[in-house]
């Protein structure tokens, strides 16, 4: 069964049908009912399509996909060399993926008979560790992650990780220390961490014996000596502070470590003065977040925050 | 046709936007910032639906890192910031989808085998209209997208897309066509 003017039901819902025509349809829909289960089926399409659930917008990736735009925003006007932006990187991946796939076309042809490796595709991580005389240590892979095992002495590390590539986590005896990209040092004594300098990046110390803790660049930590007025420069009251004593060369004031939450807190709290005009305490706020964050993941936009809040960039 | 009305009312942030639209293009980096705090979120809802989630983000930021260089072009046609963005979007998405399409044919010409792995991908996941709408050319699914979910008129479409209305009616009712016969008559 069908009828002649079913068409005009979905010209209607397009709005191609005005007036007249659209009020004599909505007559003759009525008493359709091939036009009126045209009309359900539109609805339907739409509404399914309405209910079709996309992820969630999480806040924070939008914050930090903010960022993301306004460094970019930023070099684009500056006319600086830029990241690749999404388009540039569809440009420039559309040749390697290219590249890619014959590559693999060639392989698999030849080696059609051998089985599947199923290996998964890890990027490659560098790790050039270098041990003193005495430092006892061994390194393996296993599956992702390269292991170091660190029982006594000094090592020093120089990881390039891609992305992708192998997380690099020092075991020693009292924990664990991962990198996240970084050059750094540790020594063990006595069964124990002693120290961990960071010279560039950032690492996250898991000791058995105190909370987690993370390190960015120029900061270190030392296990205390046994009594705590020995803690030369450390008079944080915060309990990381007390526990752990961080320092920042060559300046001897204790810093806290950058924790995300702490970050993200202040990142707020300075988004929400600019937001209700209260810029000269959105300009202390921020400038308590470079204090606080040196190395923070905001730190150009809280920079330009502050300067925008004094046009004297005082 | 009630979320439609709501489009034909000036947005309630419009003479904000088209001010920040301005400043924009006077090199403001902060109005940017302005405009990305009131559309990201909804960009990146309209970008997921209309290309994936996986793109989503690199979509959003691309729109506003292209809103950079044509905010100038901003005339407030349309009264609705929001609906200029989506329009730089589903450009943007169109203009992706011709280079992924180049990259495909040269596929093609090594063999099929390549070409197939890339279309089929994902599939056996999403439900029968996810993948149904995955299938349909960037052109028709951002016109859909726009019509059904988002709400707009074929004229809104048209302006934002700077494509004429006739194209807009013909590539909503193909889209409906498809997806239709991707799993039969479809929901009632």
């Amino acid at each position: 069964m069908t009828c002649a003017r079913r068409w005009e039901v979905e010209a209607a819902k397009d709005g191609r049908l005005s007036g007249d025509a659209k009020a004599s349809l909505d007559r003759h829909v009525e008493a359709c009912d091939v036009c009126r289960n045209e009309r359900t089926r539109l609805e339907g399409l739409a509404r399914a399509l309405r209910d079709i659930e996309v992820p969630e917008v999480n806040d924070v990736g939008v914050r930090r996909l903010r960022q993301r735009v306004l460094q970019h925003a930023d070099a684009q006007l500056a006319g600086r060399s830029i990241p690749p932006s999404a388009s540039r990187r569809l440009r420039l991946l559309v040749p390697a993926v290219a590249l890619v796939g014959v590559i693999a076309c060639w392989f698999s042809w030849r080696a059609l008979a051998r089985p599947p490796s199923l290996a998964p595709a890890v990027a490659k991580t560098v790790v050039d560790a270098k041990g003193e005389a005495d430092t006892r240590w061994t390194m393996k892979t296993d599956g992702d992650i390269e292991t170091i095992e660190l029982s006594d002495g000094v090592l020093r590390l120089r990881v390039s990780r891609p992305p992708n590539g192998r997380r690099v986590i020092v075991r020693v005896p009292d924990g664990e220390i991962e990198d996240l990209g970084t050059v750094f040092h540790v020594v063990v004594r006595d069964g124990a961490t002693q120290r961990v300098g960071v010279d560039e990046g950032r690492v996250a110390i898991r000791l058995t014996d105190r909370a987690p803790i993370t390190l960015g660049s120029e900061q270190s930590w030392e296990r205390p000596p046994a009594t705590p007025a020995a803690v030369i420069g450390s008079t944080s009251t915060s309990p990381l502070a007390s526990s752990a004593p961080l320092r920042r060369t060559p300046s001897s004031a204790p810093v806290s470590p950058p924790s995300a939450d702490e970050e993200d807190t202040a990142y707020l709290e300075v988004l929400r003065l600019v937001r209700e005009h209260r810029d000269t305490e959105a300009k202390t706020k921020a400038r308590e977040y470079l204090r606080r964050f040196p190395d923070g993941f905001r730190r150009e936009e809280m920079g330009r925050i502050a300067k925008l809040a004094d046009p004297a960039g005082q | 046709m009630k979320v439609r009305s709501l489009h034909l009312v000036p947005k309630p942030n419009a003479a904000q936007d088209t001010l920040a639209l301005a400043r924009v293009a006077k090199g403001e980096v902060s109005a940017l910032g302005e405009l990305y705090d009131r559309h990201a979120a909804g960009l990146l809802r309209f970008a997921s639906r209309a290309s994936g989630a996986s793109d989503a983000e690199d979509l959003v930021q691309a729109t506003f890192l292209r809103v950079m260089k044509i905010a100038g072009s901003y005339d407030g046609r349309t009264d609705d910031a929001g609906a200029w963005l989506r329009g730089v979007t589903a450009r943007l998405i169109q203009e992706r989808s011709r280079s992924i399409l180049r990259f495909a044919r040269a596929l093609l010409r090594f063999g099929s085998g390549a070409a197939v792995a890339i279309t089929d991908e994902g599939r056996g996941t999403r439900s029968d209209l996810e993948r149904g709408l995955a299938g349909l050319s960037d052109a028709k699914r951002v016109v859909l997208v726009l019509a059904e979910v988002e709400g707009y008129t074929c004229e809104e479409i048209s302006q934002m897309l700077e494509v004429p209305l006739g194209t807009v009616w013909t590539r909503l009712h193909h889209a409906r066509k498809e997806l239709r016969a991707f799993y039969g008559e479809g929901p009632r």
